[in-house]
């Protein structure tokens, strides 16, 4: 068996590919990326993802298109590097984790229902998490209301 | 005789058989009664060559139905648009009113030739025995194998064999002399080249006469442009617009971004979870293609480089 790998050695090995990418975007714990579109000037923005320029409103297409960041991925798995890698697009999946999170037999195990009908329970969590904030959404519209909200406090009554 | 087809003329062909029948029929109503029907045969049941047609004029012919059964006659035309043969011997008497006679006609009575499908005859040949004596061959079905020139055609026609008997040939008859008249060309005079096909690889001009026609010190020849026309090709150059000039502007105070090699931190980072992945692996065949990807030169990494180092 040949001799175990160093830390130097090992890095020799890296492909080019992903060096050049290491270099224009440094690995994960050094730099931090946006999981989601952001605009032109943030400095955490995630090459995998469009941008948009927030002075004329425009887009910017990624800068790695889905196939290359999906090269850059496969190759970065085969040497143990693909958690450096900026956040997948779409979050996309490979290998184990696609096979593992794939929605088998979809729309015959679980009916698919209408849009408002998947929709309902989040909206219904939020709109009591709106409702039991209402008083400091309120403040923060009406500043006065602070007071009228004391009033209140002050004259609630107690069973002692 | 069918020639041209008009634009708005019907397309029998394409007519079911049914209703190209009806149409025949309907068309053909005020014709004398006496005069044989209207046939249509399409166009891709025509037999237009020889190989096709198997008989000619001047063929042998034995009637197997209809009028003259029994009888060996020789063939005076063949029909394309009918696929059936005429002889002198199958006809019909047809009377015809005075106002139709034709030029030498003398009787009211006139003789038709009728059309002999193919289904009514076999080709027939004539020969003689070791005594002297004729006798008749009839094909019931004929083969065609092989050509040969023949001259009396003045082209290469398949040879007939009776099928099944393919020893025994049937001989093209030969085809009626064509008489010249004052339209026809001679047979020397067609080989004589009256005309040359132009090409572009051999100008019609004699060398020199160009020159003598056109001007050869031209201003469009010289290749020169004044700079008045040049000034006309070109045109100006646009000026910037303001947001143009403001966006210039703000690109040119940006700091230009610079790339700079990894540090050894992040070098030895990433090192040490590529050696902590490579040094688990055991399989020879995956150390293989891992050895090759690493050895992939990527050009657009030299770039980096040369950017680096500038």
């Amino acid at each position: 068996m040949s001799s175990l790998l160093s830390a130097k050695e090992a890095f020799q090995k890296l492909p080019q590919k992903l060096h050049n990418f290491f270099i224009k975007y440094p690995p994960r714990p050094f730099a931090q990326y946006a999981t989601e579109p952001s605009n032109v000037n943030d400095a955490q923005l995630n090459p995998f993802l469009p941008n948009k320029n927030p002075e004329n409103g425009r887009w910017h297409g990624p800068k790695y298109s889905l196939r290359r960041s999906a090269d850059l991925y496969k190759i970065a798995y085969k040497f143990g590097v693909h958690e450096l890698l900026p956040p997948m697009p779409q979050g996309k999946k490979f290998f184990e984790d696609k096979y593992e999170n794939k929605n088998w037999m979809r729309g015959q195990l679980r009916q698919k229902k209408h849009k408002w009908e998947r929709e309902l329970d989040d909206k219904i969590t939020t709109r009591k998490a709106a409702m039991n904030a209402m008083d400091e959404t309120i403040i923060k519209a009406r500043p006065s209301f602070k007071k009228q909200l004391e009033k209140k406090k002050q004259r609630e009554r107690s069973w002692y | 005789m069918q020639g041209f087809r008009k634009r708005f003329q019907r397309d029998l062909d394409k007519y079911v058989p049914a209703l190209r029948e009806h149409y025949l029929k309907r068309n053909t109503a005020m014709n004398l009664p006496t005069l044989p029907k209207a046939t249509h045969l399409p166009k891709a049941e025509k037999r237009l060559t020889y190989r096709e047609q198997e008989v000619a004029k001047g063929d042998l012919i034995y009637i197997t139905k209809g009028q003259g059964k029994g009888k060996i006659v020789t063939v005076e035309s063949y029909s394309k648009d009918r696929d059936s043969v005429y002889c002198s011997e199958v006809y019909q008497e047809v009377v015809v009113p005075k106002m139709y006679w034709m030029e030498g006609q003398q009787s009211h009575l006139l003789r038709i030739p009728l059309a002999i499908p193919r289904a009514n005859f076999k080709l027939a040949a004539k020969d003689k025995d070791e005594n002297g004596k004729t006798y008749y061959v009839v094909a019931d079905e004929v083969v065609m194998k092989g050509v040969s020139y023949d001259d009396r055609y003045r082209q290469w026609m398949p040879r007939r064999f009776v099928k099944h008997h393919e020893s025994v040939e049937i001989p093209w008859p030969t085809p009626p002399d064509v008489k010249e008249d004052y339209l026809s060309t001679s047979q020397d005079a067609v080989l004589e080249k009256s005309y040359e096909l132009q090409t572009i690889a051999q100008s019609p001009l004699p060398k020199g006469v160009l020159s003598e026609l056109r001007n050869p010190h031209s201003k469009h020849k010289k290749r020169v442009l004044s700079e008045m026309e040049a000034r006309m090709i070109n045109g100006p150059k646009m000026p910037l617009s303001t947001e143009q000039k403001i966006y210039l502007a703000k690109k040119a105070a940006q700091p230009e971004k610079k790339l700079s090699k990894l540090s050894e931190e992040v070098e030895d980072f990433i090192g040490q979870k590529v050696a902590d992945h490579l040094n688990k692996i055991t399989n020879p065949a995956l150390k293989t293609h891992l050895e090759a990807l690493s050895n992939v030169k990527v050009p657009d990494f030299e770039k980096t480089i040369k950017k680096i180092e500038h």
